[in-house]
């Protein structure tokens, strides 16, 4: 291999890998809503990483920040949703539904 | 202590019925009511809630007043379709009997009466009568239903249902603080 093609490859390497490193840093994370209460109801997230509700209860709920700067949106019985935090994402949030559910991130 | 469970209960639905405890004969004892029936009583119970949130939401300026009808009809629905498909896998129709029927009746005039009001008042008769109904129909379905409920799917459901219907008197009462 000639000298400039070794040092293409290089290059290109080096991108690949620095674009990746943030990708495989993020986490995802899992958040149940059972019985009226979002199961853990604090995680360990920062941007990047991605929370997923699932709703085991057989009424709708949603998970919605406090300042409503984020929101799932209604979550039916068995049903998913899956968001990714910007760094904009305030830690609070609730049930739009039922207000006494709380949780963190 | 079963029965004493028992009769708190019966009384405390008789005061939502409007009904003077001698009224309650053998035969009008809610714990003797099959799984059928009870399950008709509770299908009844939550229509009744819904038809109160429609009137809330037909009435009420209130934004907090909104919410909470809305999430009553939302959650009651759902806990119907559940009944309903329950049901219908178990093959099963409800039984009508003198408690759906108390219900009703006592909710048709309660429908009247707030029917009549508006504004604060409204706001405050609603969110009071959400709270004492809550409290009863919960205090039943805890102490006199679920012991005596025979099909195991159906105790799960109304074991569901509770918590579900204990979670609305919280929000009632906070309400009813809000309201005041």
């Amino acid at each position: 291999m000639k000298l400039p093609s070794l040092l293409l490859l290089t290059v290109v390497v080096l991108i690949a890998t620095v674009s990746l490193a943030p990708a495989s840093l993020a986490e995802e994370h899992v958040v149940e809503i059972r019985d009226f209460a979002f199961i853990p109801e604090k995680i360990s997230a920062r941007p990047g990483d991605t929370i997923t509700w699932i709703n085991r209860d057989i009424v709708p709920h949603t998970a919605t920040a406090r300042d409503h700067g984020w929101d799932t949106g209604e979550i039916k019985p068995n049903g998913r949703t899956t968001l990714e935090i910007s760094p904009r994402f305030s830690r609070e949030y609730f049930c739009n539904y039922h207000p006494a559910m709380r949780g963190a991130l | 202590m079963f029965e004493k469970l028992i009769s708190f209960s019966a009384a405390g639905l008789l005061v939502i019925l409007n009904l003077a405890p001698g009224a309650v004969s053998a035969a009008d004892d809610p714990a003797e009511l099959n799984d059928l029936e009870i399950a008709h009583v509770a299908y009844t119970a939550d229509n009744i809630d819904i038809r109160y949130a429609h009137l809330a939401l037909a009435i009420s300026e209130n934004p907090a007043i909104h919410e909470f009808a809305e999430t009553m009809i939302r959650d009651h629905t759902a806990v119907n379709e559940q009944a309903l498909a329950l049901l219908a896998k178990l093959d099963a129709t409800p039984q009508d009997n003198f408690l759906s029927r108390s219900l009703k009746k006592d909710s048709d005039a309660l429908v009247d009466e707030m029917s009549r009001l508006r504004g604060a008042a409204f706001d405050r008769r609603y969110a009071e009568n959400e709270l004492a109904y809550h409290h009863a129909v919960n205090d039943l379905v805890e102490n006199a239903f679920i012991p005596n409920i025979e099909n195991a799917e159906v105790k799960t459901l109304f074991e569901a249902g509770l918590g579900i219907f204990k979670n609305h008197e919280q929000h009632a009462a906070a309400m009813v603080d809000q309201v005041r």
